[in-house]
């Protein structure tokens, strides 16, 4: 291939005169570049024609805008047939049975075109979109307005959605991002609670051991409101936060919205929160449970700030946070406390060391 | 049992696809410049354009390809990774904004995508490879003697092999792929001033080998 250079910047220092001989100028091409057998372009054409019409199609019906490789739709095949069983358990004993069995053939029919999300389409109950363990995914809407939805969260989006009402259904956590388009009010139903809106962005969590449906509003303006007891309501704008269960609504303006919106880049903060508040999170998203094995540890108030990316690198924070040792097994991770309170300063800031022993252990 | 952590992937979204969500987005999610001969071509897609997308396809398909396979050596993976780049394109072609240029924003985000398939494999995390960029490459291309500079090609492949990987990447978008400095800096993500070392580097590092073939 011979270079051409159809944008050169003014910076630029001309190159060196051999630089442009033809000769060297393939050799150097040829030299940097990598032997693969050539393109099939046209092939490759049709196939992403195919993908772009299968991604249009499932737009049409308000659909998934997925992020992932095939390498890691394959890992995550291999991945959910060991904790799907547990969190299906846990989670949603009803609907379990009846869903799980839809999800599979679902799951088997849309994977191959990149939708990861598994998606159900029923006239009665509306098409219901499910991450599992570690998993998050985008929605688009028909209407445009996206959901991004946390681990081990469930949405139904109404049948009748965009024709009169907006209406979904949630179990877990996610941010919407609603679309104003039309006057059509938008409802989230989550754990016994409405919020009400009219395009605006915020973050809704209920999962079922939460005693309070959480609203956070980054844009706009939001109500929420208990299903049974209407006076429980509160509208909050843009900065608010809203706590809301079946009797009562509380709501608090906290300077820092940050941290409930912040898992949308794959990041977790806790502020004082309890340790079990902290390890239910990383059980979502990473599928290992956790035990403690000293009470003490339960009682500790945890501010930290974690990366998703990489377990070996959270627990190595969450450890020295903790002062606790971990060990591993099968997919249980033990946390216990440290005999002593004051750690010789040599194995409490060797970050790095502990971390590549964490990967050893994980990687067994 | 298998190590589910590693695969609990959430690729980086591609660089500057403006209104990444998560963020509130604001009005107008252009922001940056792209670059005046690709105007036209984006403006289209961005509208729906399936023609104006389908040249850009024929069109960057197998350099992408390529360029995928310097890191994953594992053709099928690079094919499926371009084929993601450019179906994501299409899926947010809406929001799609590729600042600096149609060319060096696909590399930029085929670069991306495969960091992360190499990040999240088993075996790099097994060997802990901290620096994904040293995955660079296979083997040069043999010489082929039946071809004018056949012997430069051979005396210059051990050169570029020991190379530096930033060096040789740059070497590679420069002199393979004839991108501009500008260009490499997108795709590399760094500064059009470290570009220049480096291309400055590399030239001095090959002109030994150059002149004595000159001299011949």
């Amino acid at each position: 291939m011979k270079p051409d250079h159809p944008d050169p910047s003014p910076a630029e220092p001309p190159p060196p005169a051999w630089e442009n001989i033809p000769v060297i100028a393939q050799a150097l091409s040829d030299v940097t570049g990598v032997a693969i057998p050539p393109a099939d372009v046209d092939g490759a054409l049709a196939h992403a024609q195919t993908r772009r019409m299968a991604s249009s199609a499932r737009d049409a019906v308000g659909s998934a805008a997925t992020r992932s490789t095939p390498l890691e739709r394959g890992a995550l095949r291999l991945r959910s047939r060991s904790l799907h069983s547990s969190f299906w358990r846990g989670a949603l004993p009803g609907a379990a049975i009846t869903l799980g069995v839809a999800l599979v053939a679902a799951y088997a029919v849309t994977h191959r075109t990149s939708a990861r999300t598994p998606s159900v389409f029923d006239a009665t109950h509306g098409t219901v979109y499910t991450t599992r363990v570690g998993e998050r995914a985008t929605l688009v809407l028909s209407d445009g307005s996206r959901v991004m939805l946390a681990p081990q969260t469930t949405l139904r989006v109404d049948p009748a959605y965009g024709s009169e009402s907006r209406i979904v259904s949630l179990s877990g956590e996610a941010y919407f991002d609603v679309a104003n388009t039309t006057a059509k009010p938008f409802t989230v139903r989550n754990g016994g609670v409405s919020a009400h809106v009219l395009g605006t962005a915020f973050n809704i969590r209920h999962y079922p051991e939460d005693a309070v449906v959480r609203v956070a509003v980054t844009q706009g303006k939001v109500t929420v409101q208990s299903d049974v007891a209407r006076h429980a309501s509160v509208t909050l704008t843009a900065g608010m936060v809203g706590d809301v269960n079946d009797s009562t609504a509380t709501a608090t303006s906290d300077g820092d919205m940050e941290q409930y919106t912040v898992w949308t880049k794959g990041n977790l903060v806790f502020h004082k929160a309890p340790t079990a508040e902290v390890l239910a999170a990383l059980t979502r998203w990473y599928g290992y449970r956790f035990q403690l094995a000293d009470p003490i540890l339960a009682n500790k108030n945890v501010t930290v700030w974690l990366s998703t990316e990489s377990l070996p690198t959270a627990l190595g924070t969450l450890k020295l946070v903790l002062d606790a040792d971990l060990t591993f097994k099968d997919s249980v991770v033990t946390l216990r406390a440290r005999r002593t309170s004051r750690v010789p300063a040599q194995t409490k800031y060797d970050q790095r060391d502990s971390i590549s022993t964490l990967k050893a252990e994980v990687g067994r | 049992m298998a190590l589910p952590y590693l695969f609990a992937v959430f690729p980086d979204d591609p660089p500057n696809s403006g209104g990444e969500f998560g963020h509130p987005r604001t009005a107008d999610t252009r922001s940056g410049t792209v670059p005046p001969h690709d105007l036209e071509r984006v403006e289209r897609i961005r509208a729906g354009d399936e023609a104006a997308y389908d040249a850009m396809f024929v069109e960057l398909y197998a350099p992408l390809r390529e360029f995928a396979a310097t890191y994953l050596r594992t053709v099928t993976v690079a094919e499926e990774i371009v084929q993601d780049v450019f179906l994501d394109v299409w899926i947010r072609r809406a929001d799609w904004w590729p600042v600096g240029g149609v060319r060096p924003y696909l590399f930029r985000a085929v670069r991306n995508r495969a960091m992360n398939v190499i990040r999240h494999t088993r075996t790099a995390a097994r060997l802990g490879t901290g620096d994904v960029e040293d995955w660079m490459g296979g083997p040069p291309p043999p010489p082929n003697d039946a071809r004018p500079g056949a012997a430069l090609v051979a005396a210059l492949a051990p050169v570029i092999a020991s190379l530096p990987p930033a060096r040789r990447r740059a070497a590679l978008l420069r002199w393979h792929f004839g991108m501009s400095y500008a260009e490499i800096a997108e795709v590399m993500n760094t500064s059009v001033a470290s570009v220049t070392k480096h291309i400055a580097r590399a030239r001095e590092d090959v002109r030994p080998v150059v002149e004595r073939y000159l001299k011949e």
